[in-house]
């Protein structure tokens, strides 16, 4: 009868050393491709010459953003990083709509697997007061990133941290994208850079084209986006971020911009809200769009029709949120080094202007943005460059300043107005009232 | 009589017609997957046909092409694969003391793992998380298959309906020939009630390829990615655009995850059908 | 002497069993009190903390509970679980009933039948979320498409996102979850053991077919009827998030009315940082979860066959 209870022991243990190779199974396979990259390094080493680049080359950096990188091998700055460099750049896209806090998991576990973070604005101070993310100013002292020539808007946002936490990676805008068969078939005059808004509102009516049965087939313009929702408030005059107390403030502009947006629902000028959200613009179903700057290169020459650029229309005054990211290292990573010389690559001037011809995005450093590689050459049918650079005098860093769930709830607040389900004012007052719930928690 | 006959008849045949447009709904859905997936993307956005009009396997090369597709096939198979080995030999060797021995505490035991599979596991997840982030196992599979080896409530239950079925009598005379109480297990147990581990195999298997819930919450990182997050965010969008969802991609993702359950119902159904007919009664 | 030798032996035999099979149990403890017990009382923990993801915490007392039962948005999605959780428990177990039924009479093709009924259930819901995205959609899905062809009228709804149609396409997503096809397999087996001669008898007072259904079928399998549907709100507690997440997300679009807690939950905690107030939510979640478990109890402790 002993045996039973040697054996009962026996059993727990194997229990649990089953539990271990469970694990374990799965930390070999963690472990596998650090070896891999060891024997690289090892084999790399020994072709490279110079000793001190010996310590970076080969090794490999993983780098979080929510962009797909572009397909083209040219136009990939990650793949071109790879030769310039020798470090293998590994890309981890994390969608938009879950990215910020994917990255707040990542910092707040001390996650190690990544080495650069792509901060977002909102972030970006949190990040560095909680120590996930190192200042780079001994590094930035050793290297020609030319970080006195950032766009004001830039540079402001950066201040008060106590030093060089990001980088900017570049400068986006939100710009209004038309139609141009759709505006000669209608024969509406192109939209130009002092457009105002009734002047949008009129040719908006005027482009949409119904059908017999009252059904629009045509949109005269796509509903704003999750960013340019924050453009047609802060266009209508509200302040939408109050840098000052970190809050979110919405009043008379977001009420009477969603009522203008919900009038155009009604009659049919803009789809409503829903669930296959497509893009109606690429589709040839609606003549305009107010979208960020960055859709020129994903549109390139893709689009089976004629199409500009213009800024987005000026209502009480001319408004578009500038998006950038910042290019952050991990605190924890163990490849701080390479990780800069990855950063340096991309803000140097190769590596900005492929994004710029990538994306259509202008750099954030003046001078390389002066070079104008923005202007994606795939995009032939455009002529209003000057939109961009108009735009980009007009923009504010404001919504991206927030939360995202408490921007991404007053989207919802707002469409639930635009189905009627709210009027504008209560969708208004809910959402700041979330707002308040959510900030200073 | 000629009469009743003739009302029969119509009977069944508007009764087979039901069948076929319930049958119709319910694969509907999946019909609108497999199309989706060889559509174009302006093609799907703006006309609902159900044959593509100009079918392209673009979508399968995009997903192939432009995302570690192989990792989050091996990720999910190691997800299935340790859980599932987990739970089989946990939640059977709980279940044999409750189903074969008198001890004290047996009904207070019993009733606490009844009582926690009432438990939804959403609502624990924040402590785990939270818990799971000291110890550094977020953004791995550990917070999904360690605990699977400490036994699944519900898998106990059902290892236990099982072994009660087995006649004790067997038990009894292979502890006459000098076996101990793991012996009995290990010799008597374990091979008489093979299709059993088949089927909460099985069951645990199509349980851990559709879970979507834990992995949302634990996996950050590419490389971690099973094939139901990989849904959710890499193949959800358009190359070099964040805000345009790739719908045909996603339809064809959707339809290589569709097709294993699909295979093992047309292959394994005996398993597949009895064992969730089985757990249902019983569980 | 002999009697207490033989007591003392008896005793010890008793302790070695019973530490035989607490040592078979012991997998289970473990689990049970590490993840389990801990994270319940942690979770309590938390909820007096203004942890953030960030992991910095103050201990702030009930300011969240009191927080919580201001707020609309609390509010309103406690009613929306409590609501969803029990509709789809009615509207799954009433599908699964009919296809039961159907799939129960017999005639050719049934293999085909139950693999048509049977396979949604088995395929990821999340990939089940995203066909429904495009089926319901407005501008072009099959089902506007359909109606559209049937009619001749331009069908124009917006199925996911008008407040008047949103729940009847909810519901009739969860038709076609594991839920529903585990209760129509168990309902199959259930129909078949209700004996004939109970039929035939009716077939000789001349019953209707509905008459045959409620007096008969209807009180023959009400015990499975009962316990499957109580399981399903445990499934629908459970499973709403995997669902309702890709579906109509974490703002539980429109207007907040498919928001269940568990989505509120992730929300608070992932898109708001706060995750002490996303722990209080949880042990709101925990005791509705422990309310609908004392329903299970009372209602399984009148069946028979359960502990049997």
């Amino acid at each position: 009868m002993k045996r039973n209870k040697v054996l009962a022991l026996l059993l727990s243990t194997s229990m649990i050393i089953g539990m271990l190779t469970g694990c374990g199974s799965s930390k070999t396979e963690e472990a596998a491709p650090a070896t891999e990259t060891a024997t690289e390094e090892t084999t790399e080493t020994a072709e490279a010459e110079p000793v001190e680049e010996a310590a970076v080359e080969g090794t490999k950096v993983t780098i979080a953003v929510w962009n797909e990188p572009n397909s083209d091998e040219a136009l990939n700055m990650y793949a071109q990083c790879e030769k310039a460099t020798g470090i293998d750049v590994e890309v981890t896209v994390v969608p938009e709509s879950d990215y910020s806090s994917k990255l707040n998991q990542m910092v707040s576990t001390k996650d190690s697997s990544t080495d650069i973070y792509v901060v977002w604005e909102n972030d970006i101070s949190n990040f560095a007061q909680v120590g996930g993310i190192i200042p780079m100013d001994d590094y930035l002292s050793k290297s020609e990133i030319k970080t006195d020539e950032f766009i004001d808007a830039v540079s402001k946002l950066s201040e008060g941290l106590g030093g060089t936490y990001g980088l900017p990676w570049c400068a986006a805008t939100e710009i209004l994208y038309y139609n141009q068969d759709m505006f000669d078939a209608a024969g509406v005059d192109y939209p130009t850079n002092d457009w105002s808004y009734a002047d949008f509102q009129a040719a908006a009516e005027k482009l949409t084209q119904k059908a017999e049965d009252g059904t629009t087939e045509v949109y005269g313009c796509a509903l704003p986006n999750t960013q340019t929702w924050w453009a047609g408030i802060g266009a209508a005059g509200d302040q939408v971020y109050d840098p000052s107390n970190g809050q979110m403030v919405l009043g008379e502009g977001a009420v009477s911009f969603v009522s203008d947006c919900f009038d155009m629902v009604e009659k049919g000028v803009m789809p409503a809200p829903s669930s296959d959200t497509a893009d109606l613009f690429a589709a040839g179903k609606a003549a305009m769009s107010w979208q960020g700057s960055w859709n020129i290169g994903t549109y390139g020459s893709e689009l089976g029709f004629n199409w500009d650029i213009a800024t987005l229309p000026t209502n009480a005054l001319k408004y578009n949120t500038l998006h950038t990211g910042f290019y952050t290292i991990n605190a924890n990573s163990k490849n701080q080094e390479a990780a800069f010389k990855v950063i340096e690559y991309l803000m140097g001037e190769e590596g900005q202007a492929i994004n710029s011809k990538a994306s259509g995005n202008p750099s954030a450093i003046k001078s390389i943005a002066d070079q104008g590689a923005w202007k994606v050459e795939a995009a032939t049918t455009i002529e209003n460059w000057d939109a961009i650079t108009d735009s980009l005098a007009a923009g504010v860093f404001g919504y991206t300043c927030l939360p995202s769930g408490v921007t991404n709830n007053a989207i919802s607040e707002f469409n639930a107005a635009l189905l009627g389900q709210k009027t504008p004012q209560e969708a208004v007052d809910s959402a700041s009232q979330y707002a308040k719930e959510t900030i200073g928690y | 009589m000629n009469q009743t006959i003739v009302k029969k008849k119509i009977g069944r045949s508007f009764i087979l017609l039901l069948k076929i447009v319930v049958a119709v709904i319910m694969f509907s859905p999946i019909i609108w997957v497999f199309s989706g997936s060889f559509k174009g993307i302006n093609e799907f956005t703006t006309s609902s046909n159900i044959i593509p009009a100009k079918a392209t396997l673009e979508n399968f090369a995009y997903i192939f092409k432009n995302s570690n597709y192989l990792v989050y096939v091996r990720n999910t198979v190691l997800l299935m694969a340790g859980t599932t080995a987990g739970t089989l030999l946990s939640s059977a060797l709980v279940a044999y003391p409750l189903a074969r021995m008198n001890f004290t505490g047996k009904n207070v035991i019993f009733a606490i793992i009844v009582g926690t599979m009432m438990i939804p596991n959403i609502a624990l997840i924040i402590p785990q998380y939270i818990m799971f982030g000291k110890i550094g196992w977020l953004d791995s599979l550990l917070p999904m298959i360690v605990p699977a080896f400490f036994a699944y409530p519900y898998n106990v239950f059902l290892f236990r309906q099982f072994f009660r079925s087995i006649p004790k009598e067997l038990d009894e005379a292979a502890t006459i020939d000098g076996c101990s109480k793991i012996g009995v297990f290990f010799k008597v147990l374990v091979p008489l009630s093979k299709p059993t581990f088949v089927t909460i195999g099985v069951l645990s298997c199509v349980f851990w390829w559709n879970e979507l819930t834990q992995p949302v919450f634990y996996i950050n990182s590419d490389q971690w990615r099973t094939l139901t997050i990989a849904l959710m965010t890499t193949f959800m969008y358009t190359a070099g655009n964040a805000f345009v969802i790739n719908w045909p991609s996603i339809m064809a993702a959707s339809t290589l995850m569709i097709i294993p359950p699909m295979l093992l119902y047309l292959f394994g159904s005996k398993f597949l059908v009895e064992g969730i007919k089985t757990s249902g009664l019983k569980g | 002497m002999n009697e207490v030798n033989e007591q003392t032996s008896v005793r010890k035999k008793q302790l070695r069993n019973n530490l035989t099979a607490y040592a078979f149990c012991a997998p289970w403890m473990i689990g049970f009190v590490f993840f389990t017990l801990f994270p319940i009382g942690f979770m309590f923990a938390v909820s007096l903390t203004n942890r953030k993801l960030n992991g910095i915490s103050d201990f702030i007392g009930f300011a969240n509970y009191r927080n919580l039962l201001q707020s609309e948005t609390f509010w309103n999605s406690f009613q929306v679980t409590i609501f969803f959780t029990i509709i789809m428990m009615i509207v799954t177990t009433i599908w699964a009933v009919i296809m039961a039924m159907l799939l129960n009479y017999k005639q050719k093709l049934n293999g085909i039948f139950q693999f048509c009924y049977f396979l949604p259930s088995v395929i990821p819901t999340v990939a089940l979320a995203y066909a429904f995205r495009t089926i319901f959609g407005k501008e072009a899905g099959l089902l506007n498409a359909i109606i559209t062809s049937i009619s001749g009228k331009n069908a124009n709804v917006n199925w996911l996102y008008d407040s008047h149609t949103v729940y009847f396409a909810v519901f009739f997503i969860t038709l076609f979850t594991y839920n529903t096809g585990q209760m129509m397999l168990t309902f199959r087996s259930g129909l078949n053991d209700v004996p004939r001669e109970l039929y035939e008898a009716c077939d000789i007072d001349g019953a209707s077919a509905f008459r045959k259904f409620r007096n008969v079928t209807l009180p023959m399998i009400s015990p499975i009827v009962l316990f499957n549907s109580v399981m399903g709100c445990i499934s629908a507690l459970n499973g709403s998030f995997a669902l309702l997440y890709p579906l109509t997300g974490e703002s539980g679009d429109p207007n907040g009315m498919t928001q269940v807690l568990s989505l509120l939950i992730y929300k608070e905690a992932f898109s708001n940082m706060k995750v002490g107030y996303a722990c209080a939510l949880s042990v709101v979640l925990f005791l509705i979860a422990c309310m609908f478990g004392i329903g299970i109890f009372a209602v399984s402790k009148r069946m028979v066959y359960y502990e049997n």
